[in-house]
């Protein structure tokens, strides 16, 4: 009795489990109601749903928009919409924010090849004609969103952000400078000689010798500066593939040329004599803020980064955050003086379409776009409601680039206020859009620091690097039969040049040792260096 | 004639096959004496079944060349590519490596303290002291890793990192802890131990606290000395807990997160620590390949899985006690 | 009436093993004292260096885990300027409350903080039931299939399907997007099931079932009126673990949870600090000022994440602290 009533029980047990089975792996149906379920990271500042501006978009475009939120915690967000996709329960669209989690070219293929995400340029040509007239301004632009086989599958912003093009800069104090009685260097050698004054000569004039010449932290390569000297440095990252230049139409591992072994040296003769903080490898930006905003005393003379306020507290106490400035690239013993160089390119997709969304829907959502991209919905839908967030220009007002006609002036950022999509609607901000904004022309105040980073990029354009030597890795469209190949390559070469650098740099391997620098080179053969570089050739060609 | 029935062969010694229990019967004889008890194991196991086992089964992906429109039955079958691609990347044996040796450390080093901050616990009498240590330190399991390695690089900078003044202030010239590839271990063991230790110890001051009073009362009796009452009542007590905590740490050992590496990492440190989830992490973001990550997942868990055998059966040797 | 008689019983079957129990612990070569109970026994030199030594270790403990605590704690009510120039130490330079006053003055705190209450304490009920229905059968030794379920038990340690399996799971059950996604998903820890055997394994003589047997008690009786009295610190230290396990919990949040009403406080407070720490996007002035409430948000959003924890902890504690087990065991 007891027997048949246990596996009575198992039998339902294994038929409950299997049809659940069966059930967890088929998609579910989808059934939204007419509704267009939109997919975006939500802030705390109120729901999206609740947001003013959506609102007012729901109101225009007569959509009813169910929200898939996810957070906009960039280490996290990305799970969440590879599960949504994997589970087959994804949205109608997508509306996602580049900084925080978006779309990869590799996923932009694959899902597009797949279908899931479906081609959009029929969809702009017909029901978005201001997109299609900014595609026109910028054609670089439409170039990045379209895909090798010619579709549209996901659009990316336009963000033509002036002093993000320049992102590896030296800030130098000029207090010191002053009162060492020196000059902003241009060349190496006077680099030198100015940070070896600023350890020696106690240009902070409290009697000791504590002065830290040059730093930086590990989130900006400090080699990318003073590298240019010798050799192209492209932008750099975490992720960043090695760095590669091209060189009559072939493409070649920058830090495998003599000349960048060169520019080694350099730095590791400034390192060796303490004028290089060694710790900018390893040190976090807390670290070097603390170095930067040092109690009592000033000790930074100076640091690569984007931007000051990154090592220095905005209107410090003491007024230190004003004696920043930019130095323009130094020039090299034979004369090489470039500044790395960002494409406003974004190799990602964060407004998509897919297959769930009916013709209806996706009509409406590519007029959202639209309308983000306009001068009113995008004042509107990124910064906010005139007013609120924002005022016309008036009379008097300088904009940014002051040979503009000044167009808005954004008002205090308030975070509370949940009126706008803010990132999420930044679709277009192009150079003339962004540079017509009204700055105030204190450049030492921190409501006129764009305009401080403005005239500091300003110094480093003329040292744009020739489109002939610099790699669009950005502009590359990765092939699915290769990709994961090219993944484990990059990673590992990328991997071992960073680490190799810091060591030449640091002393731990001798830059003028010939041995140490061929096993360098054998060490990037054996991982697979002439593959890798095949690999992006092929890639590279195929862009034309 | 048998005089001394009672005394022919022992029950035990020879019972012949009819007689011994077969396993039908056993187990009907096992579920009729314990039937309450299997209707208390049904939900838990019916659980088990729904939220960890149908969930290996989709697994399967590690297999297959995923994409979501087939779903998981649908997508095509790559076989064994994801393993060799894995098998032939040169920096693989080293990333194993990196991650064993990682996470065997932070294991052992994990296991002394615990158990040494309950004892001391356990010997003294002042009980707001022991309350303050008790709270203090269980606190620092709840600090996100985030700002844990936030605060360790940060004290560690060698000028303005407390430790840093410290070494220059004795005159030790500038030390970066953070730039030597060796130390990183050290340094990712020690904040495990900080965070963790405190809390570890809460599962064995239960044990100890499960202990018959009448033990300790008969070890003062016979004239025990504090150390030797530790090392014949308290330590036995301990001992089954911490052998299994040692068990399932092994059994867990390739699961190391990969938060705390990542943000440890910088330049000079990546030959130790490159492990294998921040690898994964790293080329993810390059190729999102969902059957990747389950292969890992499986290679993981059979390496686990061979540890946990070898593991549990030296210490059912060595101390007579194991998982099963 | 039965009762009484059982745990007469129980406790005599108790007391006699525990002397078998600590017969065999103690050396038997110990030459006995015949002093009687009840004299007090004075500690000896070593015994009180022992105790000092002890004193002087856990001193040691503290001081390492307090100062970076407090260290947090004064950053959370300094100004970020203070913290960024190095200037506190273990004391707020330059006090403000405005870390606290961002924090806590956002609405979503309140309702995150009422919903992890509910989490945790319906979770760790859950998890708690679920843990002893599993591993009390599991330690009985003549129970057929032990090792079977125990076996299969930890081999789901070992290996799981991963998110995205999980996830179809929770969707196919319909509870996306529910308080069950936050309660049953990780409902039972192999961890806790394997501690919770080995302490009902080793805490329970097998005398204690054999006289309950012998009084004709059924299984449920055994376990709801002796064995579990008897495990209050075992049940206090896996709720304990389950309690924080829920309250930390943050991921399952982000995934299951569309409904911002029913997040828990964890995932409002580093939705808070996530969104102004980020880098790009926006104009200068926007980041600047997102930046800077990131700084003042960093550590007191890390002290309003642990209090409700620690305040907690006092209360389950008495449960694993001596005091507790001698009522237990002689009532």
């Amino acid at each position: 009795m007891r027997h048949s009533l246990m596996r009575g029980a198992v039998a339902a047990i294994a038929i409950a489990a299997t049809t659940l089975a069966m059930a967890a792996c088929t998609p579910s149906a989808d059934n939204d109601n007419g509704q267009l379920v939109a997919f975006g990271p939500q802030g705390d500042n109120g729901t999206l749903e609740d947001n003013s501006f959506t609102k007012e978009v729901e109101k225009k475009f007569d959509i009813d928009f169910d929200w898939q939120t996810t957070t906009y915690d960039g280490s996290v967000a990305g799970e969440k919409r590879q599960v949504s996709l994997a589970s087959g329960d994804y949205p109608d669209a997508y509306f996602l924010v580049p900084w925080v989690d978006a779309f990869s070219r590799s996923e932009i293929l694959k899902y597009g090849q797949q279908g899931v995400l479906l081609p959009l340029e029929d969809l702009i040509d017909e029901y978005a004609p201001t997109l299609k007239e900014r595609f026109e301004e910028k054609p670089d632009w439409k170039e990045s969103v379209t895909a090798p086989d010619g579709h549209i599958y996901a659009i990316t912003q336009w963000s033509e952000c002036y002093h993000c093009s320049f992102p590896s800069k030296l800030w130098m104090n000029t207090t010191w400078l002053d009162n060492l009685g020196l000059e902003q260097p241009t060349t190496t050698e006077e680099l030198r000689t100015v940070l070896r004054a600023f350890k020696n000569d106690d240009p902070n004039g409290n009697g000791v010798q504590d002065e830290v010449p040059l730093s930086g932290s590990a989130t900006q390569p400090i080699i990318n500066y003073l590298m240019n000297a010798f050799a192209y440095a492209p932008v750099a990252g975490p992720s960043s593939p090695p760095p590669m230049v091209m060189q009559d139409g072939e493409v070649q591992l920058a830090a495998a040329s003599d000349e960048w072994r060169e520019g080694l040296a350099y730095i590791n003769s400034l390192a060796s004599e303490g004028l290089l903080d060694t710790a900018a490898f390893t040190q976090n930006g807390d670290a070097l803020k603390a170095l930067g905003d040092n109690s009592g005393t000033e000790i930074l003379g100076s640091a690569v980064d984007l931007h000051p306020y990154d090592f220095v507290t905005a209107e410090s106490p003491d007024g230190r955050d004003k004696n920043y400035d930019a130095v323009a690239p130094v020039a090299g013993p034979d004369g090489t003086q470039l500044a790395t160089w960002r494409s406003p390119v974004n190799p990602l997709g964060i407004f998509a379409l897919t297959n769930k969304s009916t013709e209806d829907e996706r009509i409406k959502a590519i007029k959202v776009i639209d309308y983000l991209v306009t001068d009113e919905g995008d004042k509107r839908g990124a910064m906010g409601p005139e007013g609120e967030a924002w005022v016309p220009a008036e009379d008097g007002d300088v904009a940014l680039d002051p040979e503009l006609e000044p167009t808005f002036k954004p008002l205090t950022y308030d975070e509370t206020s949940n009126a706008a999509w803010r990132s999420m609607a930044q679709y277009w901000d192009s150079l003339e859009y962004r540079n017509s904004q009204v700055v105030p022309e204190d450049v030492y105040s921190p409501d006129g620091y764009e305009r401080r980073l403005l005239i500091a990029s300003k110094e480093y354009e003329p040292y744009m690097p020739d489109e002939s030597i610099v790699f669009p890795a950005e502009k590359l469209w990765p092939d699915a039969d290769t990709s994961a190949e090219l993944a484990d390559l990059q990673t590992n070469i990328a991997n071992y040049v960073t680490q190799a650098q810091a060591e030449f740099v640091t002393g731990q391997r001798d830059i003028e040792d010939d041995g140490a620098w061929q096993a360098y080179l054998d060490d990037l053969d054996g991982l697979g260096l002439a593959q890798f570089l095949q690999m992006e050739q092929d890639l590279y060609d195929a862009l034309k | 004639m048998t005089l001394d029935v009672e005394h022919a062969r022992p029950a035990a010694a020879v019972i012949p096959p009819s007689r011994r229990l077969t396993t039908r019967a056993r187990f009907s004889r096992s579920v009729r004496r314990y039937w309450q008890l299997y209707l208390l194991l049904l939900l838990p196991i019916v659980w088990f079944i729904v939220f960890r086992y149908v969930p290996m089964a989709n697994a399967i992906i590690a297999f297959k060349n995923y994409n979501p429109i087939d779903g998981v039955w649908g997508s095509p079958w790559v076989g064994f590519d994801n393993f060799e691609r894995l098998f032939r990347n040169p920096v693989f044996p080293r990333l194993v490596a990196n991650t064993f040796i990682l996470a065997a450390y932070t294991l052992i080093a994990s296991l002394p303290l615990p158990i040494i901050l309950a004892l001391a616990l356990n010997e003294v009498r002042l009980r707001f002291f022991k309350r303050t240590v008790q709270l203090m330190t269980y606190a620092p399991y709840f600090i996100s890793t985030v700002v844990i390695v936030s605060m360790t690089i940060l004290l560690l900078s060698p000028r303005v990192g407390l430790l840093g003044r410290t070494f220059s202030f004795f005159g030790a010239g500038q030390v970066d802890l953070l730039a030597d590839a060796d130390f990183f271990r050290h340094i990712y063991v020690a904040t495990d131990l900080w965070t963790t230790t405190g809390y570890s110890a809460v599962i064995y001051l239960a044990a100890l606290a499960s202990v018959d009073v009448s033990l300790y009362e008969a070890a003062k009796i016979d004239g025990a000395s504090r150390l030797q009452k530790i090392r014949h009542v308290d330590l036995p007590a301990l001992m089954p807990t911490a052998t299994i905590i040692l068990i399932l740490g092994v059994g867990n050992i390739m699961a190391i997160g990969f938060e705390k590496a990542f943000l440890l990492q910088n330049a000079l440190n990546l030959s130790t620590s490159e492990i294998i989830p921040t690898y994964v992490y790293k080329t993810g973001i390059l190729n999102a390949n969902f059957s990747l990550g389950a292969t890992i997942g499986l290679f993981n868990a059979v390496i686990s899985l061979v540890l946990l055998l070898v593991v549990n059966a030296v210490s059912k040797r060595v101390t007579g006690s194991g998982l099963w | 009436m039965v009762s009484n008689v059982i745990s007469k019983e129980a406790v005599l079957a108790e007391e006699a093993a525990v002397g078998a129990v600590a017969a065999r612990s103690l050396p038997s070569d110990r030459r006995r004292r015949s002093e009687p109970r009840g004299v007090k026994i004075r500690e000896t030199r070593g015994d009180r260096a022992f105790v000092a030594v002890a004193y002087v270790l856990l001193a040691i403990f503290l001081l390492v885990v307090l100062l970076p605590l407090l260290n947090i704690v004064a950053s959370s009510l300094s100004s970020p300027h203070a913290v960024s120039s190095g200037q506190v130490l273990f004391w707020p330079v330059d006090i403000t409350f405005r870390g606290y006053v961002e924090a806590l003055g956002n609405p979503a705190i309140v309702r995150g903080f009422a919903n992890s209450v509910f989490y945790t304490v319906i979770g760790t009920l859950i998890s708690v039931a679920g843990t002893v229905a599993i591993a009390y059968p599991l330690s009985r030794q003549n129970l057929f299939g032990r090792k079977v379920i125990t076996g299969a038990v930890v081999f789901t340690m070992l290996f799981s399907g991963g998110v995205i399996p999980m996830y179809l799971v929770v969707q196919s059950l319909g509870l996306l997007d529910t308080r069950w996604s936050m309660l049953l998903p990780n409902a039972i820890g192999v961890w806790q099931v394997i501690i919770a055997m080995v302490f009902f394994r080793a805490s329970i003589p097998d005398e204690v079932y054999e006289a309950a047997q012998l009084d004709g008690a059924s299984e449920l009786r055994i376990l709801w009126s002796i064995v579990l009295p008897l495990a209050k610190p075992l049940i206090a230290v896996i709720a304990l673990m389950y309690a924080i396990m829920q309250w930390n919990s943050y991921f399952d949040a982000l995934l299951y949870l569309r409904n911002a009403d029913l997040q828990p406080l964890q995932l409002v407070l580093r939705g808070l600090l996530v969104l102004n720490d980020a880098g790009g996007g926006g104009d200068v002035g926007e980041q600047l000022r997102r930046r800077e409430l990131a700084d003042l948000l960093r550590y007191s959003t890390v002290v309003i994440a642990t209090v409700p924890m620690l305040v907690v902890y006092p209360f389950v504690a008495k449960y694993f602290n001596k005091g507790i087990m001698v009522g237990a065991v002689k009532g």
